[in-house]
């Protein structure tokens, strides 16, 4: 069939779609539903990896958080103090491609006050490389220098949350002295906003004070650390990297070959798989319905086009008469057809955006469009509209014309 | 064959079989179609003359017997070759006139130029053409209910020469339209015969009948001679 005779016979059926008009209706929104909660689907694949590397930029793609305590154990209450001060110095001297070695001695839920203002937060510990190393700033005042590390001083840099929380709007944190557990503690900065929402937990929630002074201070201990943070130069190595890690700690903390690892590391890949499973419950309950709708706005579909070619029978043979081959009644139809699904499918792209927002209202879950969204929905609206009226197409093609228009 | 001949018919049958009855709508039909010939068929229901208008018009083959249509055996050809020749070679008018509801007047007789072998340009202009021809030049972009009886079946033939075709089969062209009206529909008949298309007419009406050069008369699925 040339492509003009093609493009005659389209034109022809886009007049048809726009003649029958409650056929139309109904064909556009038995598919629209069906294309609204495929579009939300992608949409929230899309939403949760767009979300994964929001996280991993601020995470960093070269970074490796290695965790006190194994994975699969911590819930027998396995010890989590397994990380010492002397794997930081030996991971230092061992990976000359780590750039940043940052430990940490980390206390949630730490009661912080400054006058009459109370707030309990997250305490880190760490090194002058912290902000440096998570892609922070400071926003006011000073960063904790190496100074501060060293001689075990009191003072801390504030998380916006933490600095809203104890002061007023009008008064500057920086210079304040501010009491943590029971640590009189001078603020000498304030960390600038960061936008990322961790899974319901602010970021922004955090006070970071020098590791020594934590450690010492605050949980009385010597060796051990929660988590060190590394990163590493070359990220294209990065499993290469995480591997030889993993190995490094496990030939220093002696773990027989047959046991699990007593500290767990977080990379990028895991970030991903952990937000991307979090959303998969969603994503099957959708897709089901998304599935069962658009089945049954097929059968929907090929009823209404069953009945149309009926209802049209006179017109078929008209056509016939008039010199149309079956192949061009069949493209008719199917072009009708995809012409109504298509339609549907952008009716149901605009209806899974609107509905979209009530989801996010409802759970807040990452929701992101795209062209893909887009691109997947109406391309299925297209196989809908082939797929079903082929079989009415038929029928309609092999009409025959003297019985057609008796 | 002469040049002058359009068709032949060369003892044709054609049957049928409704369940288990066998009927024979056609039994030995012969005839020769001459380019520029008018002919009427007249017949009671249930003579044949539907199926013989059928085969002249290529909506159907005979059972039996040949049809030399334009120098080729028709009976021979395949389903896409004889919606090619339906297309070109063959106007239809009908006593229903058989418009699409939902189109112009315009797109109506635009309709078969798109199942065209070959799309040729000038169509539009064909359009207003023939539109001029039956009288209804103001009326291309009314839908067909807002027009009267007679003008429908004006915009029927409009549709049927768009294509330029060499035959024009009418089937009871007049049967749904008053006696006036008739006689109009009747008239631009004439006058394409009298241009050079050549005709076959199927009526009911004596009077009508007489308007062709010849009258054939079908009976029992046997063409019983010429009057």
């Amino acid at each position: 069939m040339s492509v003009i005779r093609l493009v005659g016979v389209a034109i022809d059926s886009l007049r048809a779609v726009k003649a029958f008009k409650l056929r139309a209706f109904f064909c556009i929104l038995s598919v629209s539903l069906g294309i609204a909660a495929i579009t939300i689907i992608v949409a929230t694949v899309e939403g949760a990896y767009k979300k994964a590397y929001d996280l991993i930029d601020i995470f960093g793609p070269d970074s490796v958080l290695i965790i006190g305590g194994g994975a699969e154990l911590r819930a027998v209450a396995q010890r989590q103090k397994t990380l010492t001060l002397d794997d930081v110095s030996a991971i230092r001297g061992s990976f000359p491609s780590a750039y940043f070695v940052i430990p940490m001695a980390v206390r949630g839920g730490v009661d912080v006050s400054y006058r009459e203002h109370k707030h309990q937060s997250l305490v880190i510990g760490s090194t002058s490389d912290y902000t440096a190393s998570w892609g922070w700033t400071v926003a006011e005042g000073v960063d904790i220098s190496s100074w501060d590390v060293t001689g075990r001083t009191n003072v801390c840099l504030l998380g916006q949350y933490v600095a809203a929380q104890l002061f007023d709007k009008t008064t500057t944190p920086v210079g304040k002295t501010i009491v943590v557990d029971r640590l009189q503690c001078r603020v000498v900065g304030v960390l600038s906003h960061s936008s990322t929402s961790q899974m319901g937990h602010n970021i922004n929630d955090r006070i970071i004070m020098p590791l020594t002074t934590v450690m010492r201070k605050l949980q009385n201990e010597s060796r051990y650390i929660t988590m060190v943070k590394v990163r590493f130069r070359e990220a294209m190595y990065m499993k290469s990297w995480i591997g030889q890690l993993r190995q490094f700690l496990r030939h220093r903390h002696r773990i027989k070959f047959d046991q699990g690892d007593d500290f767990t590391l977080v990379s990028p890949d895991e970030i991903i798989r952990f937000l991307v499973a979090f959303t998969g419950s969603l994503v099957v309950f959708l897709g089901v319905t998304a599935v069962v709708s658009l089945l049954v706005s097929g059968f929907v579909l090929a009823n209404l086009f069953n009945l149309s070619v009926s209802d049209r029978t006179t017109e078929i043979g008209i056509r016939r008469a008039l010199g149309a081959r079956k192949s061009d009644i069949f493209y008719q139809f199917i072009l009708e057809s995809t012409i109504l699904t298509t339609m549907g499918g952008l009716v149901g792209y605009v209806l899974g955006l609107v509905s979209s927002r009530f989801i996010v209202m409802i759970a807040d879950f990452p929701i992101y469009f795209s062209w893909r969204a887009f691109a997947i929905g109406l391309g299925l609206a297209v196989v809908i509209g082939v797929v079903f009226s082929v079989a009415p197409a038929r029928t309609a093609a092999n009409l025959n014309p003297i019985e057609a228009i008796r | 064959m002469g040049t002058d001949v359009l068709g032949q018919l060369r003892d044709v049958y054609k049957t049928y079989r409704v369940g288990d009855i066998t009927v024979e709508a056609l039994r030995g039909v012969s005839m020769t179609l001459h380019r520029g010939d008018f002919f009427a068929i007249m017949g009671v229901s249930g003579s044949g003359k539907t199926t013989l208008l059928n085969i002249l018009g290529c909506l159907d083959v005979p059972t039996a017997g040949l049809y030399i249509l334009n120098g080729k055996d028709v009976t021979q050809l395949d389903d896409d070759t004889l919606s090619g020749i339906r297309n070109e070679l063959i106007g239809f008018v009908f006593q229903n006139f058989y418009l699409l509801d939902y189109a112009t007047v315009m797109e109506n007789i635009l309709l078969p130029t798109l199942y065209k072998e070959k799309a040729t340009g000038g169509n539009a202009q064909r359009a207003a053409e023939v539109l001029q021809l039956v009288g209804l030049q103001d009326r291309a972009h009314f839908k067909p209910r807002q027009l009267s009886g007679g003008q429908q079946q004006r915009v029927a033939i409009a549709r049927a020469l768009i294509n330029s075709p060499q035959l024009l089969i009418c089937d009871e062209p007049t049967g749904q339209l008053d006696s006036t009206t008739a006689k109009e529909i009747m008239t631009i008949i004439k006058t394409l015969h009298n241009s050079g298309k050549t005709i076959i007419l199927v009526t009911h009406d004596r009077d009508i009948a007489c308007i062709a050069n010849e009258v054939l008369t079908i009976k029992d699925g046997c063409l019983v001679g010429a009057t």
